[in-house]
């Protein structure tokens, strides 16, 4: 896989904008989003069947007949990325942290998991002591908000959800779609089991999307309408110091840029 | 005579009490229209002949009519179906209930409608019509011959109509109660009723699994699962669910080991039973809506912890953000 190159730090009418996320990320974001808005539309007013926008809303995605070939559609192309982001982070894991290892020949298990465990998205002791620094900021305890580093713990919290919800949803999903030939194998009260747990697992997941999630990155009043990370991958400064504040020092000082570095409040 | 005019009509005093409006007026142009438009007042209201009639004795559906069934030339009667009912879980005999009472008749569900096609059926017949009156020179009677043939060819009752019919009861708490009986409370949850409700007419209804036709049952015949004939028994189940090209690739576990339409009230039910009857097949009943009823646990506790904390985070971050402009930084 040949990566395209991303500058740290790109100027664009004299300000500064700091790398966040590749195109081939970017991309991967528009299809999670993309599958799980149609998904949360042809599935919702099935769950939801007794409310007054459940009828206008089926009818919109289609109809009865339609609304459900579209979430099947969406629920494989989904659960595909999930088997293909997988195998990507293994891969770039692989050739980025075991192969530097096994060119210095310290490729033993321990150093293996350390590499492991000190990925930027891996959540460690730091994210647990800004959780209290944030805590002790938001309850006025300090004036002082935590320095987050490249990832903070809303953002991996944000990561990790589908990474619980997709093994979930997905599975349970397929198999109430072969319902009839999964009982070959499967006792008839799992379909039961699972179709609750298909759209109760959903519910929690598109409250987490739709407000959780949502009020990260559009309802906050610092993004409102819309932060547009997700489409440059490139953040600007005041959200950098606003939100990674560690990471925005170090790649400053990286770059040669120690003398402009910006105070937490400026 | 009299009763055709409009006005005709009574209150009464009903066993309840209650004060009920009887009207007597019978619409000829509508009753002409109906399935028995050609049949006359006294072939089923018998004894009418004294006015007032207090003579009158109640309908029998099951008496014989004066009109010819045309492929035996016998007197045609309803009596067959009033025998079939009669056996069935609906009827006096076939009930388990020791409450006869309010067992349905052949009312409860026939009320006797004007033949009804649907736009397209009434366009297609009429253009056909004109092919009948070639050799059939009496009009009235060709149409409705056709009438009869295109109407009990097509599904008479759209399944969103079935639904509300078996609800009338198999819904109504009070009548359920007295036959010991559940609700279908639990129906209302499954695939098949949303998508009726959504109008889909492929998916099924109550008749398609509780009589199918396809598998020489019929809603006059419908019987308690405990009957070993019964489509809904455990043994023909998997005939039932693979029937008219739905469930085909189903096995008997997704037949029997699924709860088609879980009834609510006997989930809670079976919670508060203990788990030491020597039924092994009501341990796993019992066993089974308890995982179900942790599963449902489990995600309201997950849901509100999740949500409320990072709800109640932002609550807070949004507070913060407002505090600092205050301040004058960010």
């Amino acid at each position: 896989m040949a990566m395209p190159k991303y500058k740290k730090i790109c100027e664009r009418n004299g300000k500064r904008y700091f790398f966040r996320f590749s195109l081939h990320q970017r991309l991967q974001h528009v299809v999670v989003f993309t599958t799980v808005i149609t998904l949360s539309l042809t599935g919702f007013p099935l769950k939801y069947h007794d409310k007054a926008w459940a009828e206008p809303l089926i009818n919109f995605m289609g109809g009865i007949n339609v609304a459900p070939v579209l979430h099947h559609i969406a629920g494989s192309i989904l659960l595909g990325l999930f088997v293909y982001h997988t195998i990507y982070w293994i891969y770039l894991f692989y050739t980025r942290r075991v192969l530097p290892l096994k060119r210095e020949g310290r490729l033993t298990l321990g150093n293996v998991g350390r590499e492991f465990l000190n990925q930027p998205m891996i959540p460690n002791k730091k994210d647990f002591h800004d959780l209290i620094d944030m805590f002790k900021y938001l309850l006025y305890f300090t004036n002082r908000p935590p320095r987050y580093e490249r990832m903070s713990w809303k953002e991996k919290f944000d990561y990790y959800a589908p990474y619980w919800g997709i093994p979930v949803l997905g599975p349970a999903g397929f198999i109430l779609w072969w319902r009839d030939e999964f009982t070959h194998f499967l006792p008839g009260i799992v379909l039961n089991a699972l179709y609750i747990m298909h759209t109760d697992e959903a519910l929690l997941a598109a409250l987490f999307i739709f407000f959780v999630h949502w009020y990260n990155v559009h309802y906050a009043p610092e993004k409102f309408p819309l932060g547009t990370v997700f489409i440059t991958g490139y953040l600007s400064e005041d959200d950098m110091i606003h939100e990674h504040y560690a990471e925005y020092v170090k790649v400053m000082t990286e770059q040669g840029l120690q003398d402009e570095i910006k105070s937490q409040h400026h | 005579m009299c009763h055709k005019y409009p006005g005709l009509g009574r209150y009464e005093i009903d066993t309840k009490k209650r004060v009920v409006k009887r009207v007597f007026y019978v619409n000829e142009g509508l009753h002409k229209a109906s399935y028995h438009g050609k049949l006359n007042c006294s072939d089923c209201h018998e004894g009418v002949d004294k006015i007032p009639h207090t003579d009158a004795k109640k309908v029998d559906c099951g008496k014989s009519c004066h009109v010819i069934e045309p492929s035996t030339g016998k007197v045609f009667s309803h009596k067959a179906i009033v025998e079939d009912l009669k056996k069935s879980a609906h009827g006096v005999e076939g009930s388990r209930s020791k409450n006869k009472d309010d067992l349905p008749g052949c009312r409860d569900c026939h009320a006797n409608k004007p033949y009804q096609l649907g736009f397209h059926g009434q366009a297609k017949s009429m253009a056909f019509l004109q092919v009948c009156h070639q050799c059939h020179e009496e009009q009235a009677w060709a149409e409705r011959f056709f009438r009869h043939v295109t109407y009990r060819a097509s599904i008479r009752r759209p399944s969103a109509e079935v639904v509300k019919l078996c609800s009338k009861c198999h819904a109504n708490p009070g009548i359920m109660a007295r036959h010991k009986l559940d609700v279908i409370a639990g129906f209302q949850d499954t695939y098949h009723a949303k998508a009726i409700q959504y109008g889909d007419v492929e998916v099924a209804n109550c008749l398609n699994c509780h009589a199918p036709y396809a598998l020489g049952f019929s809603p006059h015949r419908i019987t308690s699962k405990q009957n070993k004939k019964s489509p809904t028994n455990a043994d023909n189940k998997r005939a039932t669910c693979s029937q008219s090209g739905c469930h085909v690739e189903a096995t008997k576990e997704f037949a029997t080991g699924s709860k088609v339409h879980i009834s609510p009230v006997k989930a809670a039910r079976l919670m508060e039973e203990a788990e030491e009857s020597a039924d092994d097949a009501r341990n796993r009943e019992i066993f089974q809506a308890k995982v179900l009823h942790w599963i449902k646990l489990f995600y309201q506790i997950l849901i509100a912890a999740v949500i409320g904390g990072l709800g109640g985070h932002r609550l807070l971050d949004l507070y913060a953000t407002h505090r600092d402009s205050k301040k004058g930084g960010r």
